[in-house]
């Protein structure tokens, strides 16, 4: 009795350990390695240099990601959280509700990489948008939707039920109660699950690849046109050997950065919230 | 002024609009999905008049480029073991870490301690796929290479590397799993006298087992559709998939090759094809989940 | 009322279904016209020149794009008679293969190959076909420095290293019995670089490779193996060579067949395993995408082909 409870004992302690392990080794790797490389100039200057990337640094980048996660997210937050009020607030039928719980998980599970290569096939070359940052914005935004509306179906169904009943019984319309209770109580879920969307589709490669992301651009000026991003340029780095090392460490440095400010901010903010709600 | 009645009815009508712009936008999620399968679909299904079924399912043989050999030849029977394969050895590994994790967070761990440790595993789900190949490569790949295997590139390093992937999703639904039946069963037991951790193995555990198979399983879902990282650190040969060999995913095959292949050509098509065998596999996968929950739960 | 609405629900959806699946060919085809009368009006006044295709030479256009635009910034300052635009060039990886097709579907203005287009590419690109050939690239058979097969012989001959890719010989003793008794790790081209097609037509012929060979994704990435692993063998690109060997020799070429890969052989053709690196284009070339090809013409243009180790194709005139 006492070995089998000290086994698993044990194996919660290993695996704990294992998992934190892991997380800080990846951060610390990346920061230790990339820190070398991170300076004012490599953050604010277009790449430059005989053998590109090997001096100047990734500003275009770093807009370019902004244009294609800003894109990704506007194309996949706004469908993701009509589709989870509707279900939530306006849908009576058990049916329904599970046949579009069905959709999102399908969604769900079409591989990054057979996004991109729907959307190239549809909007790059049928549609004749041709590689732009469009393209790889509705790619991403498909992509990015099933993550956003789970959390926001999430969000509203835990709100109170007599928040909502009292609101009606005072006789607000639907629409009135949606617009001035629901997603105003919502904020800290939606934003977190916004912000961490916002986060997948800035790292995701695979749908930008033949859609909109290119090895060099300037700045990107406009949403039909192609722009560069980050972790197409890290990999074209990685691709092109030991000489890019130095560079895709800064770049995967600045990646990292990202993601560990938005998962803090979005961490606190919910924290925050959430004091506010408990009665 | 208008009267009561006609405010009322502007109500209405506010309502229904909203009503229905949120009804269309829930459609057009619909529809998406729609689109996309049917757009995969349309481009894979040229292939078959080239490739027979079967020739395309089950052999390994794959060389897209004509002039060479017996002409171009389409089989996806390696890549498909070496997507299954890598996926379950993933989800192996990820699922003994992980639920040794979960048991931390749902048993030992105090509330306090909670609302600090899911922040921190969420932080695996988004670092994005090319760093994790990016580490991959520098840092598990030469392990493997100083280790003795030939390239260092194998699938054995891209399982470990999926499963690392997979863990913040396994840990976070095994742990919520875990926690509601600790939270079920472990007073009772304690007010019976029972020592914690007996009741943690020998209830809480296998009280959760179906929530823990289900998490693992559509876990390999993820596991499955994931490019780069796999990309970058499995060696990416045309060979059936052994521990220590290289081998090649679907996923990887679609990204490394969708260069070459000409618009139109059989090539092109079968690309395709090789992704509509991975969607439906996935959604396979998904629908015998949701079946089980409904009979098993 | 359930039952109502689910049925309202799904005659909805499959109305609308049949009206965007009617309506996608008619639609798309007239968009098709109106919007390639808008591209080819747009072309002569629009900025921006996309270019899109082979690994091995983007890395050179880029850098030539990104100079460039540091450069002059606008239009007009290259050329008074041009428009006050901002300059845009996009450079977009992909292989080989992608350049052509982009270039035949009209995404891209200049397709980047690295090997000989076929006619039928040629005829499918259009009658304004031109190509401009920026570097010759040669294939070396090269091994790591430190394999001692490089002290005791210094070319292989062509059917050798035809039996080595294609995995006929796999250790080392098989080519030399004085050499270890390891196994030789093959390392090559994935199918869209012009690499693999080049080297399959000099020297596999009607011989398959090895399904065991190692893929890399760019010319650099399969010099970086090669250099790693001391039991390697593969294709590397002429670039790709003397950029591994920048700081310490890494890699060691074999000759072929007794020819050695340097420029002169090379330039003159005696080295076979060779290709072309070159744009091409189906359509006009506008004055705006004229003034670019110049500068990659121009001594600058001249210094980075040679930077990246390449052998520039033409003369600074």
């Amino acid at each position: 009795m006492h070995f089998r409870s000290f086994i698993i004992r044990l194996w919660a302690y290993v695996g704990m350990g294992l998992v934190a392990g892991v997380i800080v080794f990846l951060f610390g790797y990346i920061f230790y390695k990339g820190g070398a490389c991170i300076s004012w100039e490599f953050l604010t200057q277009a790449p430059a240099g005989a053998m590109l990337g090997q001096e100047g640094g990734i500003f275009p980048a770093i807009t370019g990601s902004l244009a294609f996660t800003l894109t990704a997210v506007v194309i996949g937050a706004v469908p993701a959280i009509a589709t989870a009020l509707w279900i939530v607030f306006f849908c009576h039928s058990k049916r329904l509700e599970e046949i579009l719980h069905i959709v999102i998980q399908c969604i769900a599970g079409v591989p990054s990489i057979v996004l991109g290569l729907f959307a190239y096939s549809l909007f790059v070359r049928d549609l004749q948008f041709g590689r732009c940052i469009l393209s790889s914005g509705i790619a991403l935004g498909i992509m990015v939707l099933p993550f956003i509306e789970v959390r926001a179906e999430k969000a509203f169904r835990e709100l109170p039920q007599q928040m909502i009943h009292a609101v009606y019984a005072l006789g607000c319309t639907k629409t009135h109660a949606m617009l001035t209770v629901v997603l105003p109580a919502c904020r800290a879920e939606l934003f977190s699950g916004i912000i961490l969307g916002g986060c997948y589709a800035m790292g995701a490669t695979a749908p930008m690849i033949f859609t909109g992301a290119v090895a060099y651009a300037s700045n990107p000026t406009s949403i039909l046109k192609p722009a560069m991003a980050l972790p197409l340029h890290l990999y074209l780095l990685v691709a092109q050997g030991t000489a890019s090392l130095g560079i895709a460490y800064g770049t995967a440095f600045v990646m990292m950065a990202v993601i560990l400010i938005s998962n803090m901010l979005v961490t606190i903010y919910a924290r925050r919230r959430q004091r506010a709600w408990k009665q | 002024m208008h009267s009561a009645r006609e405010i009322l009815n502007m109500k209405k009508t506010g309502n229904r609009i909203f009503r229905f712009i949120l009804g269309s936008f829930t459609l057009l999620t619909s529809l998406a999905l729609a689109f996309v399968i049917i757009f995969i679909v349309k481009e894979a299904l040229p292939t078959f008049q080239n490739v027979s079924l079967k020739e395309f399912l089950l052999t390994g043989d794959w060389m897209p480029i004509s002039g060479i050999g017996n002409g171009p030849r389409f089989g996806i029977l390696n890549f498909l073991a070496a997507t299954i394969f890598v996926s379950f050895l993933a989800i192996l590994i990820a699922g003994v870490v992980g639920i040794g994790a979960a048991l931390f967070l749902s048993c030992v761990a105090t509330d306090r301690m909670r609302g600090v440790l899911y922040p921190f595993i969420d932080l695996l789900a988004g670092i994005p796929s090319v760093v994790y190949g990016f580490v991959g490569l520098t840092v598990l790949v030469k392990l493997f290479l100083k280790a003795g295997v030939r390239t260092g590139s194998c699938v054995l390093a891209a399982a470990i590397l999926l499963a690392v992937m997979l863990l913040p999703y396994l840990v976070s639904a095994v742990s919520e799993t875990l926690l509601k039946n600790k939270d079920a069963y472990l007073k009772a037991a304690d007010a019976l006298g029972v020592d914690s951790w007996y009741t943690i193995c020998g209830i809480v555990l296998p009280a959760s087992f179906k929530n823990i198979l289900a998490a693992m399983i559509l876990a390999i879902g993820r596991a499955m559709g994931e490019t780069m990282a796999v990309m970058m650190v499995i060696g990416n040969a045309n060979l059936f998939p052994t521990l220590l060999g290289k081998s090649e995913t679907i996923a990887a095959v679609i990204a490394l090759e969708m260069g070459t292949a000409v618009n139109g050509s059989t090539h092109f098509h079968a690309l395709y094809a090789a992704g509509l065998v991975l969607i439906i596999v996935l959604m396979g996968i998904n629908f015998g989940i949701n079946a089980l929950r409904k009979r098993f739960i | 009322m359930r039952k109502k609405s689910l049925a309202l629900f799904l005659t909805a959806a499959m109305a609308i279904c049949l009206f965007v699946g009617c309506g996608q060919d008619k639609s798309t085809s007239s968009k098709d016209d109106s919007k390639k009368t808008e591209e080819a009006a747009q072309a002569k006044s629009d900025s921006a020149i996309m270019f899109c295709g082979s690994t091995s030479l983007y890395p050179i256009m880029s850098s030539l794009a990104s100079s460039f635009t540091e450069q002059y910034e606008t239009w007009n300052n290259v050329d008074a008679s041009l428009p006050e635009k901002n300059i845009s060039i996009y450079v977009a990886p992909g292989g080989s293969g992608v350049g052509i097709s982009a270039v035949e579907e009209g995404t891209a203005d200049f397709g980047m190959v690295a090997r000989t287009v076929k006619d039928e590419e040629k005829q499918a690109l259009g009658d304004g076909y031109q190509e401009f050939v920026v570097a010759k690239d040669a294939l070396t058979v090269s091994v790591n420095a430190k394999n001692p097969i490089a002290d005791k012989m210094d070319s292989l001959d062509t059917e050798t290293i035809r039996k080595i890719f294609a995995g006929e010989i796999t250790k080392w003793s098989e080519v030399d019995s004085s050499l270890s008794d390891e196994t030789i790790n093959v390392y090559i081209r994935d199918l869209s670089g012009g690499a693999y097609e080049v080297f399959q037509k000099a020297i596999m012929g009607d011989s398959v490779i090895t399904a065991s060979a190692t893929q890399s994704a760019s010319m650099t990435e399969l010099a970086t193996n090669v250099a790693g692993d001391e039991n390697g063998i593969g294709y590397v690109g002429f670039g790709a060579y003397n950029m591994a060997n920048q700081n310490e020799k890494t890699l060691v070429a074999m000759k072929v067949d007794g020819v050695e890969a340097t420029e002169e052989t090379i330039l003159s053709g005696d080295y076979t395993v060779q290709r072309p690196v070159l744009f091409c284009t189906g359509k006009e070339i506008t004055d705006i995408q004229q003034k670019f090809i110049d500068y990659i013409f121009s001594e600058t243009g001249y210094k980075v082909v040679e930077e990246n180790g390449y052998i520039p194709a033409f003369t600074v005139k």
